[in-house]
């Protein structure tokens, strides 16, 4: 659960003061410290072995997706294959962690080599420099509309001929506002559909309202809430016999949507043939 | 329960009761400044704590280690405290709960304006929070300000996690209505 509310924190912490954590003085008194060092210690060291050669893979695809696109008119996929390019440059100097850099990588976000005259104009600056661009009445420049993750998968699955199947996730009764579609994707290293979702998903700051972003080998998970639209988002990914089922799903943030249909999606895939 | 604490609570259980300071110690600060946000008088919150201890004490033998001894240690303080409140009710006119408004409340609403970072606001909810009752302060408090995870706080309060949720939720539209209010 990931709940903000700055105002009501501040307001907690100026009438009862900072809590002084126990836990601190319990845990030197009750358990040593050093095993959690330790653990930290590799899981770092395993982190920066399981990453850093794979950000060099994810630039050659990038690479290679941009390098075929050329034909293709200058669309938002474009756009958003340039950027990660960048990042990832960035990145690989230090290997530190994509979210922990997105502050300042905010301030640099070059906007203006972006030419666009399509729909996504007011999107034009990849990042989002204040939180409060969510909550605000009109749309400005740094707004960055979660649908636009939803446009890279339609435009990803189309360029590699996947097509989507649409999936009925209402709770009950048949609700048209619930847009559900499910993908198969091949799981292939040139594709690099993990590394692409989750460099999609760093477009977005981590206080963007409803945003959940969890990722492991296995499955990838991100939620974001558009307050302007009032929808919610949510995309899951999981690698099933060789192959990446990709769920994509929105509809207005009040209304209930089950997830039993991408479950069942899932169990029906399992049991046929996937390939 | 630490391998320590449990060696400790066998030790109490078998009639060193001059352990049970050793066990409640590191735990002792935290709980008075949980009384105290439910019982500002001071002298009224060590006596309150004081009795938590007592209580605890006798209740060791039920313990049985499904919450945590600082979490299990806090659920007595509260319903030690909201007893107290019963007696000795405070003169702060609690917000009351009402279906028909809370309803009609929209959660955009809630998250826009409990998140709106200006002296006033957190002015406007300072005042709110003393008008929240003792579980809705202890919900609040536990999750925001000491970031205790919903499942500790629902134990502390006797209550299902879901219930819990539900509470937070019902608590910041409630925080939301009194400020309009204002």
């Amino acid at each position: 659960m990931k709940y903000e509310d700055k105002a009501l924190r501040e307001a907690l912490r100026r009438k009862y003061g900072a809590p002084q954590k126990p836990m601190a003085s319990r845990s030197s008194k009750h358990t040593p410290l050093w095993p959690w060092l330790s653990v930290a210690a590799v899981a770092l060291i395993l982190l920066t072995l399981t990453f850093w050669p794979k950000q060099d893979t994810t630039t050659q695809a990038v690479a290679v997706v941009s390098e075929k696109m050329e034909d293709a008119p200058k669309t938002l996929v474009e756009r958003q294959t340039e950027e990660p390019r960048q990042e990832l440059a960035q990145n690989a100097e230090t290997a530190a962690p994509i979210k922990a850099e997105r502050p300042n990588k905010v301030a640099q976000a070059p906007t203006s080599e972006i030419k666009s005259n399509d729909s996504y104009a007011i999107e034009s600056s990849p990042r989002v420099l204040n939180e409060y661009v969510h909550y605000a009445s009109n749309i400005g420049e740094n707004y960055q509309a979660p649908r636009r993750m939803e446009d890279f998968i339609a435009k990803m699955a189309n360029y590699n001929n996947v097509k989507g199947e649409e999936l009925d996730c209402t709770s009950g009764k048949k609700d048209t506002t619930v847009i559900s579609m499910a993908y198969l994707f091949e799981d292939r290293d040139e594709l690099n559909l993990f590394g692409r979702l989750l460099q999609a998903a760093c477009w977005y700051n981590d206080k963007t309202p409803g945003y959940l972003l969890n990722y492991s080998h296995q499955q990838f998970f991100f939620c974001l809430k558009d307050l302007h639209l009032g929808l919610k988002y949510l995309w899951i990914a999981e690698r099933v016999n060789g192959k990446i089922l990709l769920y994509s799903t929105h509809s207005p943030i009040n209304t209930e949507v089950s997830s039993e249909c991408f479950k069942e999606y899932r169990d029906k895939l399992t049991h046929t043939s996937i390939n | 329960m630490s391998k320590e604490e449990r060696r400790i609570i066998d030790r109490i259980l078998h009639g060193h009761d001059e352990d049970f300071r050793q066990l409640t110690l590191p735990y002792e600060e935290e709980q008075l400044r949980f009384i105290l946000r439910l019982e500002p008088n001071k002298q009224e919150a060590e006596e309150l704590k004081q009795d938590t201890l007592l209580k605890a004490f006798h209740g060791l033998k039920d313990y049985r280690g499904e919450a945590t001894l600082q979490t299990w240690l806090l659920g007595i303080a509260y319903r030690t405290v909201v007893s107290h409140l019963r007696k000795h009710p405070p003169r702060t006119v609690y917000f009351e709960d009402d279906e028909k408004l809370m309803a009609q409340v929209e959660e955009n609403d809630v998250d826009e304006s409990l998140n709106l970072y200006t002296e006033e606001q957190i002015d406007k909810l300072m005042k709110a929070i003393d008008m929240l009752p003792p579980q809705d302060r202890t919900v609040i408090t536990e999750f925001y300000l000491e970031d205790r995870p919903m499942k500790e706080i629902a134990q502390m309060l006797d209550i299902e996690y879901g219930t819990a949720v539900t509470r937070l939720h019902r608590i910041k539209k409630k925080l939301y209505l009194i400020i309009k209010k204002m």
